[in-house]
Formats: structure tokens, sequence, C-alpha cells
């Protein structure tokens, strides 16, 4: 593995030399991407541990402390993972003397850890406090991004002894903090929602009085399963969170306000442009990393599969995954259309890249999540196995459309070009009756049921 | 026009004195099956007819689960046929008659109990899936729990759950995995009467002998992919001494492949 995450860091080195010389565009990308990181591992961030620990390892004779620092560095391996993708974004900047580039380094390690010190202290704390660390520890992050230096991140916006000395004063306490905190937290149970979650579902779905196929689309358009253990912030519990899928266009329709009120309020061209840029790439690593692994983790064959053909299960599942994302990602494209009638014609070029790429890519990385055979949520709470480097071949999709979005603001025509790509290959999958039928029997092999 | 080339086996069979004959629901023909170098199955051969409840008897690793996920179409052998009721079960023919329940199941994680059925009850395009939904609940106590969301379910719950979806279709031949495992003494005397109502052809794969006495009457003893043994319950006991147990005649047939 550790070849593998040494091959993934010269990948990203790689990206980086070539991802362009904007400083300052930069700049909020790795801003950005911490910011996102706190977002995802203060609520939801999980204890690396497998259900194989709890049952053998912490019964055996030995003292919490011994395993303490154990626990943190797979738990900094879990978070470090797709972190160390944003060094590629960092090392453009890295064109002062050694000792500054030296020092930039050591600063995403510390980054790494603060964010992995974050995780662990939250594990425990109730769903307001979770809410509120995670909101001032993203709030000082993105300070530096409005003119305020005195925070960790201020190393990218080229204030490196205050941002150094700030990662290094915060990161080791805390550290020391999530130390303790793993060689005392209670693991019996693990908390596995960002708030105490009833045990019953208060909005009962009637599934009685619909077709087989009027079935599976209204389970999925329904609700929105969240996604298992590969999610953005690698956060390592499983959950089984189903979300409204009526309720999740509110927070949709309100991020595409403010991201249209922003680039409309942006005077000059570029920094408009900057917004369209940032907004798509967000959007075109979230919505597929997201919204496809937990097609799969949360499926039953011996339920699903032994009901109708596989390949009419499937097809069915993958288009309505299709249309899912269509729905959730609307207010997105009506923002695109209002920006580029209202000052921002460049906007337009978005449109095809929210209507048809991203869905398109969503489809075919739950389909990839199955050929890389993606865990199978039993249970929630503990992963369900060991990591595998061969799974976080899922990203690689994610680092297509950071390509794909960034070609498709550009230009208009490479923006349906793209689409139409993307689309013909979803549907080759989607039509395709031996890609499902192999895919499930691949899945059984693995001990998928 | 589409043809599907039926495989009946007639064998003459005694059901409550009248002898009768009947085609074989369950139909394993030199099977063969490995996952990489691992070879599970080696021409596994065995036939059962309609109506008949069969264990499926081995130890660990003799290719149990592995034939239970041939017969529900959830693996393809390397080698050899498969019929169910003379179709093969990748069919949606084969699919409509078949019930499978696979050790430790769980049921779907983000539906509640009720929605669970409705919805299976649904994929299987059955008729009344509400009526069948409430029977349900209602046979396995289950009523308490419609709405409680199935992560939440105690293991025997979520066990009862899971094999009200196994049977919820009223299938012709029903395979089941370890079905007994967590519930309760008197639940598993409800389900074992569900099982009997149900009046299908059964194939049971445990490791527990009174299972396989309590469900079934026939019995198929594999070992290392391929079969060890065949017949009856009753004959099963006769194999050794008076004073043996049946778990030593099993495990003895066992160690003998």
């Amino acid at each position: 593995m550790l070849v593998g995450l040494t091959l993934l860091l010269a990948y990203a080195v790689l990206m980086g030399s070539f991802s362009g010389s904007s400083i300052q565009y930069l700049s909020y990308l790795a801003v950005g991407f911490i910011v996102m990181f706190l977002l995802v591992m203060i609520p939801f961030g999980g204890i690396a541990i497998m259900k194989s620990d709890m049952d053998y390892l912490f019964t055996l004779p030995l003292k919490r402390w011994e395993l303490a620092f154990s626990m943190y560095v797979i738990q900094f391996l879990a978070t470090g993972v797709a972190f160390v993708f944003t060094f590629g974004y960092v090392l453009p900047y890295m064109t002062g003397n050694l000792l500054e580039k030296v020092t930039i380094t050591l600063d995403m390690a510390l980054i790494a850890m603060l964010i992995t010190g974050f995780g662990v202290v939250a594990y425990s704390m109730g769903t307001r406090s979770k809410a509120f660390l995670a909101f001032i520890a993203s709030l000082w992050a993105a300070s530096p991004v409005f003119g305020f230096n005195y925070s960790f991140t201020s190393v990218f916006f080229g204030q490196i002894a205050i941002g150094s000395i700030l990662a290094i004063s915060v990161t080791i306490p805390l550290t020391v903090v999530a130390l303790r905190q793993l060689e005392s937290i209670e693991l019996g149970f693990t908390k596995v929602s960002i708030r105490a979650s009833s045990d019953i579902y208060k909005n009962q779905i009637d599934y009685g009085h619909h077709t087989p196929i009027g079935s599976i689309y209204l389970y999925n358009l329904t609700q929105l399963n969240l996604t298992s253990r590969l999610n953005m912030g690698l956060s390592t519990s499983s959950r089984s969170s189903r979300v409204s899928l009526r309720k999740l266009l509110i927070p949709m329709a309100v991020i595409a306000a403010i991201y249209a009120a922003t680039a409309r309020n942006f005077g000059n061209f570029d920094e408009a442009n900057t917004v369209v840029i940032i907004a798509s790439v967000y959007i075109s690593i979230f919505i597929p990393t997201l919204f496809s692994q937990s097609v799969l983790s949360y499926e039953r064959a011996w339920l699903a599969f032994t009901s109708m053909p596989v390949y009419v299960y499937w097809r069915n599942v993958a288009f309505s995954k299709f249309i899912q994302i269509e729905i959730t990602i609307l207010p997105f494209v009506l923002a695109s259309a209002y920006l580029h009638f209202n000052g921002v014609a460049q906007a337009i070029n978005t449109i095809p890249l929210f209507a048809l790429s991203i869905p398109s890519v969503t489809v075919i990385v739950m389909y990839l999540a199955g050929v890389l055979v993606m865990d199978q949520v039993k249970d929630t709470g503990t992963i369900s196995t060991q990591f595998s480097l061969k799974q976080m071949l899922i990203m690689l999709p994610v680092g297509l459309m950071l390509l794909v979005a960034a070609v498709s603001v550009i230009s208009l025509l490479a923006s349906i070009i793209s689409a139409a790509a993307l689309l013909s290959i979803m549907s080759g999958i989607i039509l395709r009756k031996d890609t499902w039928t192999g895919l499930v029997y691949k899945l059984t092999e693995h001990g998928y049921v | 026009m589409r043809c599907q080339l039926r495989k009946i086996q007639l064998v003459v069979s005694n059901y409550k004195g009248v002898w009768m004959l009947v085609g074989d629901c369950i139909s394993v023909k030199e099977v063969t099956k490995s996952y990489g170098r691992t070879t599970a199955l080696k021409g596994l051969s065995f036939s059962i007819p309609c109506g008949k409840k069969f264990a499926l008897l081995g130890p660990n690793g003799a290719g149990k689960s592995t034939t239970l996920k041939i017969l529900a179409g959830l693996l393809i052998p390397d080698s050899g046929q498969v019929y169910v009721d003379g179709h093969v079960p990748t069919s949606a023919e084969a699919k409509r008659l078949l019930g499978y329940l696979p050790e430790d199941a769980a049921p779907y994680l983000t539906l509640s109990v009720r929605e669970n059925l409705e919805y299976v009850g649904s994929l299987r395009g059955i008729g009344s899936v509400s009526d069948k939904t409430d029977r349900l609940l209602d046979l396995l106590s289950l009523r308490e729990h419609e709405k409680d969301k199935v992560s939440k379910l105690s293991r025997g719950n979520r066990q009862k759950l899971s094999i009200a979806l196994a049977i919820i279709h009223e299938p012709k031949v029903v395979l089941l995995d370890e079905p007994l495992n967590y519930l309760d003494i008197p639940t598993q005397e409800i389900v074992n009467s569900l099982f009997s109502r149900l009046g299908a052809t059964f194939l049971v794969s445990t490791h527990m002998m009174s299972i396989a006495e309590r469900l079934t009457d026939n019995v198929i003893v594999i070992s290392r992919g391929h079969l060890v043994w065949e017949g009856t319950m009753e004959s099963l006991k006769h194999l050794g001494d008076p004073s043996e147990s049946i778990e030593s005649i099993v495990s003895r047939l066992m160690t003998v492949a």
C-alpha cells in the first residue's frame, strides 16, 4: 500500500506541476480543499477500526495506550490518502528557496495531522458541538481568503512563517488530545450520523402499489443513501442515513443561489469566471463521489438479483441514478442559465457539464465501484474490510472530471463534446446486457450477497 | 417463436402413501466451480424431487454456500448443468419460482421493516403486496417493528424479516442457508410451521443436525465439492450403531470423504 501511496503522491506532484501557474486561483483551491475536509471529517469522521478489531484486538490483554499510536497512524492514513491529492495543487507555488519548499511540505503534513486530530476529537462530541467545531475550524481555515492572515492556511497566501507557527501550535496539542482520546474512547458503539437518529422512519414509502420497475424508480428517486467508506473525507465508518431527495434540493438550491449571486456580483470578467470554475470543479468532484458508491454498498444481491433478470434491474437502477443526479443538480443548471443571461456569458459552457457530464460520470463511477468490488455494508458503525489500494482507483474518474470541468468551462464546444462522450460511455454501460450479469457474478464470487 | 427447452426428469415418488410421477424441482449435474486456484465444487450431482425437503450437510468449505448461490442464479458454474424446475437459474422463470435466504442475511438497511417487505414484494411483481406484508408481519411477530429502521433491529428480528423476504412470493423452491440462526425457540417453531405450510421444495444448508432433522426429511452430504452420501434421514441414522449419534455418523461420512 505504501508503494501505491508513493505512486499516488508522484501522480499528484505531476498533476500539480502541470496544473497551471495562476497562484491566486490555486490558493483558493487549496484552502477550499482543506475547508471541505474539515466540513466532512469533523461531523462525519469515524474512528478507523474494523469489527474484527472490536471483537478480537480490543479483547486482548493489551493496554489501550499501547494501541493508541497504531490507531492514530491508521486514522492518519485513512485521512491522509485523499489529502495527498492536495499536495499537487500546492507544488506549483513552491518557487521559493529550499527552506520555503521544505516548510510548505511539512505544513501540508501538519495540516493532514490537524484534520486527523479534529476527526478523532469530534468523534464523541454531541451534534451541536460537532457542527460548531466544523463551522469554526473551516471559517478559520478560510479566513486568509478574506485577508485575515492568522490562520494555518495562510502559508498558501505567502505568509509562510505565520502559517507554519500556527500550524505547529495547533496541531501538536490537538494530536496529544487525539491520542488521549484514542486511549480512552468508548468503541463499543459508533456514532454514525451527524445527529442522533430515531429508530423509526416517520415517512414510510408505499412500495406496495407499484410495478417492479416503478418500485426501482421510486426507491432511487425518493431517497439518497449516503456513501460508506470512500467518501471525500475518507471517513471510515459506514452509515446508512437515507436522505430525502426533496429535502436535498433545498440546500442544493441555496448553494446554487449563492453561486449565482457571487459570480453575478463580481464586477470583472476574470473573477466571475473564477467562481464558475471553482463551482464546476467542486460539483464535478463531489456529486460523482458522494452519490455513486453507496448504490452498491447498500444493494442486496439475494433480494434484488433473484427478483428479476440482473440486467433489467441494474439498467433501471443506473438510469434512475442518472435522473436522481439530474434532479439534484438542476438548481446549478438554472443558476448557470441565469448567469449567462446576466453578464457572465461563459456560464452557459457549464450547462452540458452539469446536465450531462456529471450525471453520466456518476453512473460510470457507480459501475466502476462494482468492478473494483466495493464493500457491501451489512451493518452500520464499522468498516467491513481492510483498506485496499485497488479501491482507490475509484478516484480516477474524479481526476478525469477535474479535466472535463476545466475544459468545459473554457469552451462550449468542448463542453458539449465531453458531455456527449461521457453520455455515450454511460449508455454503453447501461445498455450492454453482459456488463451487469458479469458484474454480479464477480461481486458474488467476492462474497457480495 | 421463442422456445424454452424444459428438462423434466420423471421419478417415482411416494407422497402420503400415493405413488406418483413428479419432476425434479432441483437438478444439479456434474457441476464444477472454482474461485481462482481454489476448486469449490468438483463434479457435484444431485437432484431433488418437487415438494421434498433436503438438508445440505458438509464441513466448512465443502461448497454448500456455493451450491446455493449457483442455484439462486448469483453464480454460474464453470461446467455442468443446473436446473430449477426445468429452468436455468438465471432465467426470469426460475427467479419467479425461487426463494433464497443466505447465511447472515441483511435486508435493505435504509428501509423500514414494512418498506423492505413491500419493496421486495413489488420487485417480485406479486399481487396484493400489502396484504401479504401484513400477514407476514403478524405471523412473525414483526408488527410492532414495522416502521423500524432495519439498521436498528435486533439480530433475531432481522433474521425473521429476512425469512419473510425470502418467502414473500410463496416460492415453489426455497434455498435456505442456516435459516434458524439467531432465532429463539418459539420463533423457530413458528418459522418451521410457516415453511411446512408453503409446501415448497426445500434445500437447507446447515451445520446443525438438529435443525436438519426439524426442517427436512432427506440428506445430501457433500465434502470437498462432491457428493458423499444421499438418502433419507432415517437411512442416515441406520448407517451407524444404534448407540451412535447422528452427528457422529455424519462426521464420519465427511471425514471418510
